[in-house]
């Protein structure tokens, strides 16, 4: 979770979705199940598929916000183990930040078969760290873990009290995940003569019951959302609610606007614009030999890549989740997590008289921030922009009609070059903090031509079925990313035995005999030459005929098929591809049978394949072309027959005779 | 070691012969004409081989033990396979051999041409790989036990296609006769029914360790082996079906 230290009180917020308490102060400890949960155990669910591990019987936050907007959260919640699988749901947690929240209670219990009831309290319960891949972190959590005593058919059931004093008057509530619910309830108990207002994501608009200052949203019978290739995140699938409250005549901390959420992040940030004589001195340094705009960009941006990432959690309480560190100190320890690296950036193109803006955005899906919500709870990475002049272009420079030129940089993604975005950033509504003039910008999509992968192959088949050959592939944008995260990732014997295994996946048998990978890191570019040799690539029948695949290596498709119908819709990327294959033919045999061209256009691609026979070779070429889009599952089976048909092209086999 | 006070002994373990270890799959298949195969299918295994894949799935839960041989199909057969009614018998069973039972459909099986369709009648080993890839070796190679492998396909072709120049492969074995790789493939007299059978046997000498010397040898056997096993046949278009087409 490489982002998550950045925005942490997001998570806060939706794991409170999780949690919930009981009444304190009980001297004695009533170990029997309380009825709401004995009531949700006698629920008869319906059917589900066989893979659908358990349901949610009950899944019940209840929020009640003091007067001096302390909240105090209740969550009852209660899940049936369908398969063994299951288990592992019998689980309960309580986030809580050290210093500024508290766990009041957390109690659980298991309703088995029989009726029997094992309960777990305090002597069960475990108290650690969130996430123990950070060096520090405020967040804790109390935790149940009853799987080991779990089994199929039984109900496991808890209840968590939290106390806590929230950053922001605003909420949010997940109806489900991707388990089945039968009953889900919200509710947001106010002060006399608070107001709360909501929206609703991912399903038409659930309106409140309000009586008096206490609202209620609930929702019933959802159906399970089931991991599918290429699709979006579960919590961007399932229903979803998020609240602002506020006190009478008063929104304090509600925003009304992106340009207040702008306003707000512009104040908490700015003090760490901390442009020293060192940070100046080495921004310099940095940019010595740089001619252009762009280049002393990108030598900045070089430098702070290459810084380690780091996440320390500290003062989320008071914004720490979102408060970058002083440039000077992160320049001097040599580490960060994003917003201090996006900041550090920040400062030193400052040195540079370079003007730039953190940009807050949601890193995992790019469809996730929902521009009817001003909040910064929705965004849980920091990347940054940087206003530049018209001498520099590039596929990420986006123009705002205040804020200029914007030329938009994740500095976390050690494997993107400046001029590049991640793909899961492309598309997405994000934050860009220009004080007043801050706005929700979508970030730039880059044209398929801007993430391509070229493949030139020239191959020699003999007689005996045996080819030769090398391959020269040209990766560029996100392709080349991809390839040179690999590199570094891996140590040399197992970045050739990758390429080995790619290789052999359709050349069974081959020798690789050359693996020649070369990172053009300034273009953005990387390119992988091979050379192998196979012995039996081609199939030869009764001696006369002899068929072999023009389509050697790799698939075109990157497709995952699903078994039966698809539920959620299909997050398509934008790329391209181009694939010339020069194949040599043996002197004793003719073509016989060439496979079709193939030619098909649709709103997200298109793709054409071609094969032509002169002077004793076969020329076998295709494009492939893809656009950014959001499929509904509605026409998955347009998708899947789009993909079907570059699939026939890599499956139709060339057929040669003997003369 | 046979321990003794006065004189251990120390003697070798013996290895039970390759027939007590034995995998055999037997499939029922129809060819559709747009190169779909579907029908049913049975694995059984026995001896080292039962142990293991006992061992394999005795702990996983039904729907584990389940997407473990979709998965496997998927690897060994085609990706596009889909799989359904399985049965999984004798798990935790010691005596009795782990048996798969499945319906099986594979969109793409066969590869059509315009006139052609290619057919690997082996539909187990339709997308195996060999068994040593890597052109060098620094250790020994060891097989664990003696094995057996015996295959028993029926593949119903389409009509208005047949047999072009039908053949078969030869017999693979080593001088040693320590592998030998046997597959036989006949036609019914209808010509619509295609018989195919494959034995296998590994370790017919008590011989399971071999010197890195021996391993281009050992390489090219089982390299043959593979390309019998993938070895396809063709089926054209009749001419009474072209008739019937063009009329």
């Amino acid at each position: 979770m490489k982002h998550r230290g950045i925005f942490s009180i997001f998570i806060l917020v939706t794991a409170f979705l999780y949690t919930n308490f009981a009444a304190l102060a009980n001297v004695t400890v009533d170990e029997s199940a309380p009825a709401w949960l004995q009531q949700a155990a006698k629920i008869t669910t319906p059917e589900f598929k066989k893979d659908v591990p358990a349901v949610v019987l009950r899944n019940e936050q209840s929020v009640n916000v003091n007067s001096d907007g302390t909240l105090t959260i209740t969550t009852n919640y209660a899940v049936k183990l369908l398969t063994r699988e299951g288990k592992h749901w019998a689980d309960a947690d309580a986030l809580y930040l050290k210093s500024s929240s508290k766990v009041r209670s957390i109690k659980a219990w298991l309703i088995r078969q029989n009726g029997t009831v094992k309960y777990y309290g305090k002597d069960e319960t475990l108290d650690r760290i969130s996430d123990p891949d950070d060096i520090y972190d405020e967040y804790r959590v109390k935790n149940i873990d009853a799987s080991d005593d779990a089994d199929i058919g039984m109900v496991f059931g808890y209840e968590t009290v939290v106390e806590e004093r929230p950053l922001f008057t605003q909420d949010t509530f997940g109806f489900q995940g991707r388990l089945p619910a039968i009953y889900s309830r919200y509710a947001l108990n106010l002060p006399s003569g608070w107001q709360a207002t909501s929206v609703t994501f991912n399903r038409a608009e659930i309106k409140p019951t309000i009586t008096g200052s206490n609202y209620v949203w609930e929702l019933r019978d959802m159906e399970p959302i089931p991991p599918e290739p290429d699709g979006l995140s579960a919590r961007n699938l399932s229903p979803r609610i998020v609240v602002n409250y506020f006190p009478p005549n008063s929104n304090s901390h509600v925003y009304d606007t992106w340009h207040d959420v702008s306003k707000w992040f512009v104040e908490l940030s700015s003090a760490s614009l901390t442009l020293d004589d060192e940070v100046a001195a080495k921004a310099r340094e940095l940019t010595a030999n740089s001619k252009t705009e762009f280049e002393k960009i990108r030598a900045i941006a070089e430098y702070v890549q290459s810084l380690r990432y780091i996440s320390i959690d500290i003062g989320i309480a008071r914004g720490g989740g979102y408060r970058p560190r002083p440039a000077n100190l992160v320049l001097q320890r040599g580490y960060g997590d994003c917003k201090d690296k996006a900041n550090l950036m920040r400062t030193m193109l400052k040195a540079l008289k370079i003007e730039s803006y953190l940009v807050l955005i949601y890193s995992g899906d790019p469809t996730f921030v929902k521009p009817e919500w001003a909040s910064p709870s929705q965004f849980n990475h920091c990347i940054i922009a940087v206003r530049v002049s018209a001498e520099t272009n590039a596929p990420t420079v986006m123009t705002h009609e205040k804020l200029g030129r914007l030329l938009i940089f994740d500095a976390t993604d050690e494997y993107t070059q400046l001029g590049d975005l991640p793909e899961h950033e492309q598309g997405s509504y994000a934050l860009v903090a220009g004080g007043a003039d801050g706005d929700l910008l979508k970030m730039p999509i880059l044209p398929p031509d801007a993430n391509k992968l070229v493949r030139d192959a020239e191959i020699t088949l003999n007689g005996d079925g045996s080819i030769s050959g090398k391959i020269m592939q040209k990766a560029q944008g996100q392709s080349a990313s991809g390839e040179r995260g690999r590199l570094k990732v891996l140590s040399a014997s197992e970045y050739r035995t990758s390429v080995e295994q790619w290789l052999t996946r359709r050349v069974k048998g081959a020798n690789l005999t050359k693996a020649a990978p070369t990172d053009r890191k300034l273009d953005n570019k990387f390119d992988l030459d091979i050379e192998f040799s196979a012995p039996a690539y081609a199939q030869l029948m009764q001696g006369r005929l002899m068929m072999f695949n023009a389509a050697m290596v790799g698939r075109l498709d990157q497709f995952t098929p699903v078994e039966g119908k698809r539920v959620t819709p299909i997050l398509i990327d934008s790329s391209s591809y181009a694939e010339t294959i020069k194949v040599k033919l043996p002197d004793n045999f003719v073509v016989d049978e060439l496979p079709e061209p193939d030619k098909i256009e649709t709103a997200y691609g298109k793709y054409s394949s071609k094969f032509e026979v002169a002077g004793g070779y076969l020329l076998f070429s295709r494009s492939l072309v893809l656009n950014r889009t959001v499929v509904p599952p509605s026409e998955y089976e347009n998708v899947r027959n789009f993909f079907g048909v570059v699939r026939n092209a890599e499956q139709t086999p060339v057929v040669l005779v003997k003369k | 070691m046979i321990t003794d006070s006065k004189e251990p002994v120390w003697n070798n373990t013996p290895l039970s012969p390759p027939s007590k270890s034995m995998e055999k799959r037997i499939g029922k298949f129809k060819l559709l004409e747009d190169g779909t195969l579907e029908g049913t299918a049975t694995m059984e295994f026995t001896g080292h081989l039962g142990v293991y894949h006992k061992e394999y799935n005795d702990d996983d839960t039904p729907q584990q033990r389940e997407e473990r041989l979709k998965n496997s199909v998927k690897y060994y057969v085609l990706e596009s396979a889909e799989i359904s009614d399985i049965s999984i018998e004798n798990v935790t069973d010691p005596d009795k051999p782990f048996k798969y039972i499945f319906k099986i459909r594979v969109p793409g099986y066969a590869t059509r041409t315009g006139k052609r369709i290619f057919l690997q009648p082996n539909v187990f080993e339709r997308s195996a790989k060999p068994m040593f890839e890597s052109n060098n070796r620094r250790h020994e190679v060891y097989f664990e036990y003696p094995y057996a492998e015996r295959d028993e396909i029926e593949i119903e072709l389409p009509s208005g296609y047949e047999l072009e120049n039908p053949d078969a492969p030869s017999v693979v074995k080593d001088n040693s006769g320590i592998v030998v790789n046997d597959v036989k493939i006949s036609v019914t007299h209808d010509k619509r029914l295609l018989l195919y059978t494959r034995s296998f046997t590994f370790g017919n000498r008590p011989t399971l360790l071999f010197d890195k010397t021996v391993y281009p040898a050992l390489k090219g056997i089982f390299q043959a082996i593979y390309q019998a096993n993938n070895h396809a046949l063709t089926l054209r278009q009749s001419a009474a079906a072209a008739t019937t087409v063009n009329q």
